[in-house]
């Protein structure tokens, strides 16, 4: 290894696999994969799962480092107070905590786990964040987002007209990062009652790096993807909305190539997984 | 007058519609129509579609320069030695020789596909820098699986997914450049080798001969799978890559009508007619009137 790129992502068990997906894309797509660090965050991982990961670093020359958020008090303090609702799972916010859980390193890429990841990484890793605490695309959705139903809603918070990012592929300098205190933020917001009528940890760090963040192309987070989309060489593509390229029947964008980057030995298996949790919950055991 | 602008297709007799119809576009897309010179070397031409593609000099003004390749046993035979399919017959290989085929004297030459809409001027691409390059291309959009295969691992070579790979439909080629690639050469030795039939027919070979050696076009430049939600993007090249051709009455595909008027209703009906006979003739085990007809069919379009 010549020099390390750090790459974080945060998953819980019932995500092990698109998560496996984004990182293989990742290894796959870069032109220094020794060179690669994935840090693995997560939550509730069986020792199945975690094996199923590992393979990664017995296919590619990379390294790949777990950290159970189990041990972490930090982390069970952050959740302990904020809520969880819709399809999220509290392992997201882990990744406000990326200062206090990787406090060796400097800068971060932050991938969310529903990820294919087409271009090299190491460009994002090495941008010039020009003085600014996270680069991130524009969320195309920021409006909705930020002010709710006919926009009218948290206008003490947001302006139409700001700018908004998408939380899920975000450059970190960490120092600056631990500079916002994102958990004390946390801690503000949801005494105020603010964050039950924000978007979760997305409309917490933009309200945090208002104004301090770099803006970087579509193409490294291209939201909403659709087949279309595959012609303007996206270097990213983030499987927001209801197309989920895991699905047996996806009709999105680079769907076949997700599945062959995800194995198809992991696709089935884990859609096998995702039956049987869906036949056994309606006993209390999903 | 101004330099002349050097164009090229290479095509059968299955395709003389849709060659017709990127040749059209070419012209509409320019001012410069009295400079086009399009070099087009064919396989079993048919004299009345070869007049049709001459029609595109008396509309236009533009010359129509044709080298029909079955004249010439050699080359025809060369082609007909490689692995061809029904969606990619050998014919496609021919833009591996242009650099032994072409006039002497031309420097610059725009290769194009014979399923394109352009809708740019192409002198935007023959007079560009390439920067010391020997082609300029734009990049392809599925190239991690067609490199990697299944699983993304079982075809661990000679690509690498990290590293760029281009579409070969628009081909921006410095002629000196190619002369010194030796493309036939290297083709044969692949052949000898037997590695010929582990590539992906002519766009394997020329990434493989020129990596790290193109300059990287704007993907408008070669806009495959166009979806119709692409025309606002106002790409320069369409590449109807997918199954779906905008020849086809019902098709899904950006500018499909514009498409419709650039083949001309006249010419894409006789297409149409001419298609679906192939169709028949194929069904019933004949040949057709393509040379290329019995190419074995084993792999559907991907490109």
């Amino acid at each position: 290894m010549t020099r390390p790129i750090h790459i974080a992502l945060t998953l819980d068990d019932g995500f092990w696999a698109p998560a496996y997906a984004t990182m293989r894309s990742v290894a796959l797509a870069s032109r220094e994969r020794e060179n690669l660090v994935f840090h693995a965050i997560h939550s509730g991982l069986t020792a199945a799962h975690r094996r199923q990961l590992d393979k990664l670093a017995a296919e590619f020359p990379v390294a790949l480092d777990h950290l159970d958020l189990a041990g972490q008090p930090d982390y069970a303090d952050l959740v302990r107070r904020l809520p969880v609702r819709f399809a999220y799972s509290p392992v997201i916010y882990a990744r406000l905590l990326l200062d206090l859980l990787l406090p060796q390193v400097s800068r971060i890429v932050y991938l969310d786990s529903d990820l294919l990841v087409r271009g090299p990484i190491e460009e994002l890793y090495d941008l010039d964040l020009g003085g600014h605490a996270i680069a991130a695309v524009m969320d195309p959705h920021r409006h909705r987002a930020m002010l709710g139903r006919d926009f009218r809603l948290n206008g003490d918070l947001f302006d139409y007209r700001q700018a908004y990012f998408n939380s899920g592929v975000m450059v970190i300098d960490n120092a600056r990062y631990a500079a916002a205190r994102l958990p004390e933020l946390m801690q503000r917001l949801e005494a105020s009652g603010t964050m039950a009528r924000i978007q979760f940890d997305q409309a917490a760090l933009n309200i945090a790096f208002r104004d301090q963040w770099l803006p970087l192309d579509f193409r490294w987070n291209l939201i909403n993807p659709h087949p279309a989309h595959e012609a303007l060489e996206p270097h990213i593509v983030h499987y927001t909305g209801p197309n989920k390229p895991w699905h047996l029947m996806s009709r999105t964008a680079f769907a076949q190539a997700y599945r062959h980057t995800m194995t198809n030995d992991f696709f089935y298996a884990y859609w096998r997984e995702r039956q049987l949790r869906r036949l056994r919950r309606p006993f209390g055991r999903g | 007058m101004g330099a002349p602008l050097h164009v090229t297709l290479t095509f059968d007799d299955g395709f003389w519609g849709p060659a017709y119809a990127t040749m059209r576009s070419v012209c509409l897309s320019t001012t410069r129509r009295p400079d086009l010179i399009f070099h087009l070397f064919h396989l079993g031409l048919r004299p009345e579609h070869r007049a049709d593609l001459d029609a595109i000099a008396s509309e236009f003004g533009a010359t129509v320069l044709h080298r029909p390749l079955e004249a010439e046993p050699e080359v025809a035979a060369f082609l007909n030695s490689l692995p061809g399919t029904r969606d990619f017959p050998p014919i496609v290989y021919a833009r591996l020789l242009l650099d032994r085929l072409l006039p002497p004297g031309i420097g610059r030459v725009l290769y194009l596909d014979s399923d394109l809409y352009v809708r740019a001027p192409v002198e935007r691409l023959l007079e560009m820098d390439l920067e010391g390059k020997s082609l300029a291309a734009a990049p392809e959009p599925g190239r991690h699986h067609l490199i990697r295969g299944d699983d993304m691992r079982s075809r661990m070579a000679p690509f690498d997914p990290g590293e760029p790979y281009f579409n070969s439909g628009v081909l921006v080629i410095d002629r000196a450049a190619w002369a010194r690639a030796d493309l036939p050469g290297f083709l044969a030795d692949l052949q000898r080798s037997g590695e010929i039939h582990r590539l992906y027919h002519d766009q394997d070979v020329l990434n493989l001969r020129f990596r790290g050696d193109w300059l990287r076009l704007d993907p408008l430049w070669n806009l495959t799978k166009p979806h119709p939600a692409l025309r606002a993007l106002d790409p320069m090249i369409v590449h109807y890559t997918t199954g779906m051709k905008p020849w086809n009455t019902l098709s899904y595909v950006a500018f499909g009508s514009s498409y419709k008027h650039v083949m001309t209703a006249e010419v894409r009906r006789r297409y149409i007619a001419y298609r679906r006979r192939r169709w028949w003739a194929r069904l019933f085990g004949r040949p057709g009137r393509s040379t290329n007809a019995e190419a074995i069919e084993r792999e559907p379009p991907t490109r």
